[in-house]
């Protein structure tokens, strides 16, 4: 067995030289070669769910005297590492389709360099999200961290649209500061403790420069989560992205930042307790702000990069409560707004490949062309304002107890900031039911008179996003259990 | 226990809400077979329904029932109270699942000739039988979490059906007449779950609350460990009547009451079917449904606990509840629409049922009689509203206008509608000794037990609007069949179609829209039936007014029956009260309470409280009879000269006609106050401020570094350094620069070479 994790976290990077000198004769059927090793991936993970609650999985590899690479599936970790597969898995499959048009469009025919270039660069991408969320110290963390910026910087500064290479440079630019900030947590993290174990960050409790650590590694964190103030980059960066890559970026890899404060910052207890207030209403004024902002976006892909900062808000107010049942409520919205956004962005993807629009407004009764996708961005919509039988409205529910039951604690300022934000829920319904009306219904203008339903290579992966989303909604246990499990343990220590 | 066994102790009550739901799975894969299997198939998935809950009916007599079933966990909750998966059959939910599967089998079959020819049917069916499942599964949840799911789900299917001409073709639009606003069903179909989910977080919050303190959401449990966690939340001031009012947001919104009332009106967008059954019949009284469910909390909270503010669940319910109904009503009095009037009606009616359960909880004694009289009035008035609403729909799909004063004088070409619509208004009026009289006599008489100054004065508005309630049905059933026939009426039987142009759908020559049967309103307003797309309307290409088919015409025919029933039984329930059907009704709940453990204490109602109450319904049928009768059945006075005479009256109408001004109100403050504010955001704080931080950094470090190289690189070391290493540097810039010319194998190149050197490091480094 001693092994089997590397490898199926390095697979696909390992498959990159293959898949590209394949891909140089193969074009756009390389994604089929770069869907074996993610798929591998995936039912490496699938296949450990079932034991996970009982054991966990540790694989470490010595390098320098205090420094060994190890990496640690357990509960927490395995129901993230294992969307950031699956979704990886699923949407390479639809990238094939996508990206023949796009790079038809971009080189005025086929470029099959440019096929095997993506696929090299998805593949390193998904190892490196993969990563990230199963590294055991701070060194590894951060060098996976730095790493899955260099492929979508890439990938957007080659792939993307617009003003794609300024873009490309701002995203990585962001990222870079809020890498700075994090690594000025970890090195401070690592004089007081002397070890770059994520295990021995617990040992931080009590000391004096805790809070400073918390402090700067949150923000960092932030960076990437877009949470209000340090938003900036997401919507250019996820507009413009090309959109399997959005799809990636947007749920995946940004909610990465949650699990990172999860993981790190939760266990420091008595940091993240002492301002609740002050966290609970960052994440409030982001939720609204990224709400209101959805609703001033005419662009398709930008309305949507807005709403996933506005469901980073959730993720955060989840976690600020410090509470078992409001932190996993966070990690489970991840698993939900993965899913959910992931369809949301395949859909608008969809629309602009089938109509060449990406305005809202240039769109209109769509539903009659594109019966799927309509029903596909329902369900996304219905995932992401936590509406039964989706497992947003498990996850929703978990958050939101978690903000009530910190609140009512001692009745305080936070329970009024649970109730505006449970209030402020409705925003979401609100936008994504207009948008939809927007999009999918009334009468159909003139120019879009010849549009059709994608072919179902796009559809079949959205179709199977939303059956995930559905069956999870109702089967919940298999990584809610866990979950819970985990983090009562993290919170009661 | 095996999941079989669990489900073999109640069969009925689980296969009832799981077959429908499968038959809405199926309906896609059936409609590929053939449209008729699938029609078919859609009516034998909701007879299932009614098969399963029927069998729940011995239950009701025997006495005993099966009560909490679980049968698996749902989610794991770190308190140690896990979230299960069961049902709850008791009376309350035997009762109204049972009102719930049979109208909407009713319906079902109704709709086979309603929607006869409809292109999208599979969509159609495939809602209907979801929301039909989602209802049944809502009112047999035995926790408030599944209830929940129930909850949304059937919102969804409202959604779905509202928003069901998502096309927008304009002669589906609602509203109107032009001046007044119009508006298309996708937007109707997107208000009502968006007013609706205002509600339903509130709910969440009171769920939230609830569970933090009660660390379940069972409501047998809630119910049974009320003394502690009420207590527990009473403790806090304040903090237990907000839950209440919050509680309440999730009914409240469900059920169309003040102040989230506003989304019903449009919601009568969808097809008529849908009305009668989601937005008459069943999903609007949901918001009833778990009033009632919930309130044996409160009602220990506030009797068996003496805790004060626990009553404020019940003041609040029955105020709003008598609001709204006079509200609803006096909208309901000038609308010009049919189906509007009936759906304010619906709003109206289910405010008394809101008011029947608020007083219960007002007095100790009036508990049983409240809830009797709150569930005995949802019972009556799904049936007479479904069928009126089935009427309805008959009448429009032959005369092809939505407005009233396109009808009249239709008694003669639809002689059975008429009658069976006459009875039923006449239930929906309160004329003895139909259904209708019985259940709103029930709540008077709550109200009366309750005998509270609050109760009393809420009584004193249930009774104006009962005589309102008598003069909006005189109107618009005078409108409908009586009189002579509008021009509108007379083209179509004379000349067949007859096309107008947009622009002329207006009312000229008056200055508010027409209240007085034909002759002023005739033939403005004309629903265009052009669209090809249209297909339900042509299946009468040449077009003749005639009476409804029968396998429309049968459904609402068996409605009407069962309201005729229900009066005869009422009648012979005053002399032999175990006929009575509230007398029924109130043993039920009796039953219920014992087997609850809740101590009751019924007053014992004097004769004279119940003859008072006859008396005050028949002062209110006077009062609205006097006036109906003189304006609409007699014609002695044109209503609309005489509202226009008057600049009070006049006033008063306009008042009424812009729905209090609330709807415009809502729009201005919450649409356009949010669209104004995202704006006013986005234009000054994220383009002006946020975007430019990041653009004004940017810029900052890049003037740095020019200044930092013309200042230091090209004065100091330039000059200093000789050529030999840039021109070095220049060769390895124009390989790199190849990287931005689009020759992409390079990035890769780098990548895998970056990624090669760190590897042979690290293993160096071990």
């Amino acid at each position: 067995m001693y092994g089997l994790t590397w490898l199926a976290l390095l697979a696909p990077a390992i498959s990159m030289p293959i898949v590209y000198t394949l891909g140089r004769k193969l074009g756009k059927n390389v994604g089929w070669v770069a869907l074996i090793p993610l798929s591998l991936s995936s039912l490496f993970f699938i296949y450990l769910i079932p034991g996970i609650s009982n054991t966990f999985l540790e694989e470490y590899i010595e390098w320098l005297p205090e420094i060994r690479f190890g990496l640690l599936v357990d509960s927490l970790s395995l129901p993230i590492v294992l969307t950031v597969a699956l979704l990886s898995t699923i949407i390479v499959v639809y990238s094939i389709p996508y990206m023949e048009h796009s790079i038809h469009e971009q080189y005025h025919g086929e470029n099959k360099k440019a096929h095997a270039t993506y696929y090299a660069l998805y593949l390193a991408y998904a190892t490196s999200m993969m990563g990230v969320v199963l590294s055991t110290n701070l060194f590894q963390f951060y060098l996976f961290f730095e790493l899955m910026i260099v492929p979508s910087w890439a990938m957007i500064n080659i792939y993307g649209t617009g003003e794609r290479e300024k873009i490309a440079l701002m995203y990585l630019l962001w990222s870079i500061v809020g890498a700075v900030l994090f690594v000025t947590g970890v090195f401070t993290a690592y004089a007081t403790v002397h070890s770059f174990e994520i295990s021995d960050l617990v040992k931080l409790q009590g000391t004096p420069t805790a809070g400073f650590i918390v402090v700067m590694m949150l923000l960092g964190f932030s960076v990437k989560l877009a949470t209000f103030g340090l938003h900036i980059w997401l919507p250019y960066a996820h507009a413009e992205a090309p959109t399997p890559i959005s799809a990636l970026l947007s749920p995946a890899m940004i909610g990465l930042a949650a699990y990172g404060i999860v993981r790190f910052l939760v266990p420091i207890r008595g940091v993240l307790e002492s301002a609740t207030v002050l966290t609970m209403s960052w994440g409030l004024v982001t939720m609204l702000y990224g709400g209101l902002m959805v609703m001033a976006q005419n662009d398709i892909k930008r309305m949507l990069a807005y709403s996933s900062i506005s469901q980073m808000g959730y993720i955060f107010i989840g976690i600020a409560s410090v509470t078992p049942l409001g932190v996993a409520g966070s990690m489970l919205h991840y698993i939900s707004h993965g899913l959910g956004k992931a369809v949301l962005f395949l859909t608008a993807g969809t629309i602009m490949h089938q109509s060449g629009h990406r305005d809202i407004s240039s769109m209109g009764g769509l539903a009659a062309k594109m019966p799927i996708s309509a029903i596909a961005f329902l369900i996304g919509a219905m995932n992401i304002s936590g509406i039964p039988p989706t497992i947003g409205f498990v996850s929703k529910f978990f958050i939101y107890t978690g903000a009530f039951s910190r609140g009512l604690l001692s009745p305080s300022i936070e329970l009024v900031i649970a109730m505006v934000a449970i209030v402020s829920t409705a925003l979401t319904v609100g936008y994504t039911m207009w948008n939809m009306r927007r999009i999918f219904y009334g009468p159909f203008p003139e120019h879009l008179k010849g549009v059709k339903e994608a072919p179902a290579l796009m559809t079949v992966p959205m179709m199977i996003l939303c059956f995930l989303s559905i069956l999870l909604g109702i089967y919940p246990g298999q990584v809610l259990d866990p979950l819970i499990e985990a983090v009562k343990q993290m919170i009661s220590i | 226990m095996t999941p079989l066994e669990v489900i073999l102790e109640a069969p009925g009550a689980w296969f009832s809400w799981i077959i429908p739901i499968i038959g809405a799975l199926l309906m896609p894969l059936l409609g590929r077979i053939s449209n008729r299997v699938r029609d078919y198939a859609a009516v034998l998935f909701a007879l299932g329904a009614v098969v399963s809950t029927a069998t729940l009916i011995p239950n009701l007599f025997s006495g005993e029932y099966p009560g909490d079933i679980k049968i698996a966990t749902w989610i794991e909750l770190p308190g140690g109270h896990p979230i299960e998966v069961g049902v709850l059959v008791d009376p309350l939910s035997i009762l109204i699942c049972n009102v719930v599967a049979f109208i909407a089998f009713l319906i079902v079959v109704y709709s086979i000739g309603y929607m006869h020819g409809d292109p999208n049917l599979t969509r159609y069916w495939f809602f209907f039988l979801f929301f039909i499942g989602n209802m049944l599964l809502l009112v047999l949840s035995d926790n408030l979490l599944q209830l929940l799911v129930g909850w949304e789900g059937v919102g969804l299917c409202s959604y779905g059906l509202i928003g069901y001409y998502y096309r927008d073709e304009k002669e589906r639009w609602l509203g109107g007449p032009p001046p007044t606003k119009m508006y298309p069903p996708s937007h109707a179909g997107m208000k009502a779950f968006v007013v609706t989910g205002i509600g339903d977080v509130f709910l969440l919050a009171a769920i939230f609350i609830i569970f933090n303190y009660a660390g379940t959401l069972n409501f047998v449990e809630l119910i049974e460990k009320a003394p502690e966690w009420v207590g527990a939340i009473s403790a806090i001031p304040g903090l237990l009547s907000m839950t209440a009012i919050f509680f309440l947001g999730g009914p409240i919104g469900k059920s169309a009451q003040f102040p989230l009332h506003e989304w019903l009106p449009e919601a009568m967008a969808g097809p008529t079917s849908v009305s009668a059954l989601i937005h008459a019949a069943t999903m609007v009284k949901a918001g009833v449904y778990l009033v009632a469910r919930i309130s044996p909390i409160f009602y220990i909270g506030a009797y068996s606990l003496h805790i004060e503010e626990a009553t404020v669940y019940f003041i609040a319910i029955a105020s709003i509840g008598a609001f709204t109904s006079f509200l609803a009503a006096s909208q309901a009095m000038v609308a010009l629409e049919l189906k509007k009037v009936l759906a304010y009606s619906t709003v109206s009616q289910i405010g008394y049922m809101m008011l029947g359960l608020g007083v219960s909880g007002l007095s100790e004694g009036a508990y049983v009689a409240g809830l009797t009289g709150g569930v005995f009035h949802l019972v009556s008035h799904a049936l007479f509203k479904a069928a009126l609403f089935l009427c309805a729909g008959s009448v429009i799909h032959t005369v092809e206008t939505i407005y009233m004063s396109n009808m009249g004088g239709l008694k003669r070409y639809m002689p059975i509608t008429h009658i069976l619509m006459l009875l039923a208004t006449l239930s929906l009026a309160g004329i003895p000794p139909l259904s209708g009289f019985w259940s709103k006599d029930s709540i008077f008489l709550a109200s009366l037990t309750a005998g509270t100054p609050l109760a009393l004065t809420l009584l004193a508005v249930a009774v104006i609007t009962a005589a309102m309630t008598l003069f909006y049905s005189i109107r618009y059933i005078s409108m409908t069949f009586y009189g002579p026939s509008s021009k509108f009426i007379q083209n179509l039987e004379h000349g067949g179609h007859e096309e107008k142009e947009p622009g002329e759908r207006s009312i000229t020559g008056q200055h508010g829209p027409s209240t007085s049967g034909g002759d002023h309103g005739g033939s403005l307003i004309k629903k265009e039936i052009q669209d090809a797309e249209s297909v339900e309307h042509h299946a009468h290409p040449v077009h003749h007014i005639h009476e409804a088919s029968p396998v429309m015409w049968v459904p609402y025919a068996i409605l009407v029956i069962l309201v005729l029933a229900v009066g005869i039984l009422g009648l012979v329930g005053l002399f032999a009260p175990r006929f009575s059907p509230e007398m029924f009704i109130e043993k039920q709940f009796e039953m219920m309470l014992e087997h609850m453990e809740i101590p009751v204490h019924m007053e014992h109602v004097e004769v004279s409280t119940k003859i008072m109450a006859v008396s005050l319904s028949a002062a209110a049928l006077l009062m609205g009879g006097i006036f109906g009768w003189v304006f609409y059945i007699a014609r002695k006075i044109d209503s609309w000269l005489f509202v226009s005479r008057s600049p009070i009256l006049k006033g008063v109408h306009t008042f009424l006609w812009n729905r209090w001004y609330m709807n415009p109100s809502y729009y201005r403050v919450f649409v356009d106050g949010l669209l104004w504010m995202k704006q006013l955001l986005f234009n000054w704080v994220e383009t002006k401020v946020i975007d430019r931080i990041s653009g004004a950094v940017a810029s900052a470090f890049e003037a740095a570094s020019n200044l930092l190289y013309g200042v230091f690189e090209i004065h100091g070391m330039e000059s200093i350094i000789n050529q030999g290493v840039p021109s070095a540097v220049t060769a390895i810039y124009h390989k790199v620069k190849r990287v931005q010319t689009g020759l992409l194998s390079y990035n890769i190149v780098y990548l895998v070479i970056l990624m090669i050197i760190l590897l042979i490091g690290m293993l160096w480094m071990m």
